[in-house]
């Protein structure tokens, strides 16, 4: 059989996995990338995407020897950090309120296709707007979305489609009004 | 806009130009400097082990009959008491035991001091098909004015009234939000008018019962209430479930909008309202409650809302069938 040769970032899981401090950190200098954008893009306000990425660091350290299989490392991450983000929204019962959108008011009078488009995103629920952000933005699959968040393909697809459905329907209501 | 999917490609390259904030790269640089002890985990082999190691014990004392028929039962009523999934044979067993004429009231149960529960409200009930508020009925007997709802132990609870709704000695299923918590007998039930509030509110002392929820929801019936089993979301309050059994899922949850409350249910990207409080009693308002259960036996879903503070109880449950909703039962006491 051919033996393939790991990657570095390969190497790496497999040494923080032993509990090497430094293989750890150097994954997650890569990682908190879209570690910021995915908890940015739930949470909004700047102390709490901070919150969510810092705790997600820390939980993933501590339970990195828990991971079955360091292929899906990244999936596995992000499963943590979407936990994080709605643990946040959870403890704090916070609804995003849809008038109070940040990007709503004056950006939406630049009539600019795309800004209506973040805003119709940023006003879709948390599970809907979840999923999009995923599968379009970190161009992750339906199986590894369903893992993500712990729930059937079926699912992913319905909310992808319902998601769809409302983002359309609010870009053409802002045509038609 | 041309179409969506272009659309979102051009979205995803300016959500690719955000940048990490240099304060919380610092931070995160901070934690990765002083990261605290990983959590040791057993080998592989060693779980199988454990595992291997219940399992067997697990046989060898049943085959020798070493588990107390007590515990038995308790396992059992414990594997009868997880809800399955459902199917359409689910929906038809489901509604098989619907009794025809007879009542199956409604009650609700709200965790007493103690943390149990002891006593419940009735919220009306169904009968062949048709729906029953408590109005509905008359009652002989006589009624505890000026009740303290809903605890008032220093007065005489043994004030009941006769009624077709409720007759007491019936054995309510109580369910949870996803799955039945329990069961319990109720006694007659007791009339008592709260002050300030010409309602009258029917209670009934049941069987203790214990269990994590704040409130359970009790139906008479032999039927399974939950034929069905919602999925709630932590960051959303609401959930989604088949409530017609059609085959498409619907979205039940709340929303503040300008400060209103709003309850919604969404089917296929379309959304109802359901429900609108305003922003002035929101404010002393806990998280409204949502929850589905099939209260009246017909294999779908009905929609319970539960809103409460200091002052006052609302609870209002709605029937959706052929896209079509429809408050079926409310209940209301307040200061």
């Amino acid at each position: 059989m051919k033996r393939v040769e790991k990657s570095s970032r390969e190497k790496d899981i497999a040494l923080a996995r032993k509990g090497d401090d430094r293989a750890f950190s150097r994954i997650i200098e890569e990682e908190l990338v879209y570690m910021y954008r995915i908890s940015n893009s739930i949470l909004h306000r700047e102390a709490d995407v901070e919150d969510g990425v810092q705790e997600t660091v820390i939980k993933a350290w501590r339970q990195l020897p828990t991971l079955k299989d360091d292929r899906y490392f990244k999936t596995w991450l992000i499963r943590i950090l979407i936990n994080q983000c709605n643990e946040i929204l959870r403890k704090q019962k916070r609804i995003v309120l849809m008038d109070e959108n940040p990007c709503a008011s004056e950006e939406f009078a630049d009539s600019s296709d795309r800004i209506a488009l973040k805003d119709a995103i940023n006003r879709l629920d948390n599970e809907l707007r979840t999923v999009i952000i995923l599968y379009y933005f970190e161009d992750l699959s339906y199986s590894e979305i369903a893992y993500v968040l712990g729930t059937p393909e079926g699912t992913v697809k319905s909310r992808l489609s319902r998601a769809k459905n409302k983002l359309n329907k609010a870009l053409s209501d802002r045509i038609g009004g | 806009m041309k179409n969506l999917e272009d659309a979102l490609r051009l979205e995803k390259e300016s959500y690719e130009n955000v940048q990490v904030p240099q304060q919380l790269t610092r931070k995160v640089g901070s934690i990765l400097d002083n990261l605290p002890p990983q959590r040791k985990s057993c080998s592989l082999w060693t779980r199988k082990l454990v595992a291997a190691a219940a399992v067997l014990l697990i046989i060898s004392s049943m085959l020798y009959h070493q588990v107390p028929s007590k515990m038995r039962s308790m396992l059992k009523e414990a594997f009868n008491s997880i809800p399955k999934r459902g199917t359409e044979k689910d929906i038809k067993k489901g509604a098989l035991p619907v009794k025809e004429n007879q009542y199956h009231p409604v009650v609700l149960a709200f965790k007493d001091p103690e943390g149990q529960f002891s006593r419940v409200v009735v919220l009306g009930g169904s009968k062949d098909g048709k729906w029953y508020s408590i109005n509905d009925f008359k009652m002989a007997g006589k009624y505890i004015a000026f009740a303290d709802f809903p605890y008032n132990e220093g007065q005489d609870f043994r004030n009941y009234v006769d009624l077709d709704l409720v007759k007491g000695n019936e054995v309510y299923n109580f369910y949870a939000r996803r799955k039945l918590a329990g069961k319990s007998k109720g006694e007659k039930p007791i009339l008592s008018v709260p002050q300030s509030a010409p309602k009258k509110i029917l209670e009934v002392k049941i069987d203790t019962l214990k269990a994590d929820d704040d409130f359970l929801i009790g139906i008479n019936g032999g039927w399974n209430g939950l034929p069905r089993v919602p999925t709630f979301f932590s960051g959303l309050n609401g959930c989604t479930v088949d409530l017609e059994s059609d085959g498409i899922e619907e979205t039940v949850y709340s929303q503040i909008i300008s400060g209103n409350l709003k309850v919604f249910l969404e089917k296929n990207g379309g959304g109802i309202l359901i429900k609108e409080v305003p922003k002035e009693l929101v404010d002393v308002m806990q998280t409204p409650k949502i929850r589905v259960l099939d209260i009246n036996g017909d294999g779908k879903l009905e929609i319970i809302i539960v809103l409460k503070n200091s002052y006052e109880t609302t609870v209002e449950a709605y029937q959706y069938v052929n896209n079509t909703l429809e408050k079926v039962l409310s209940y209301y006491v307040g200061e």
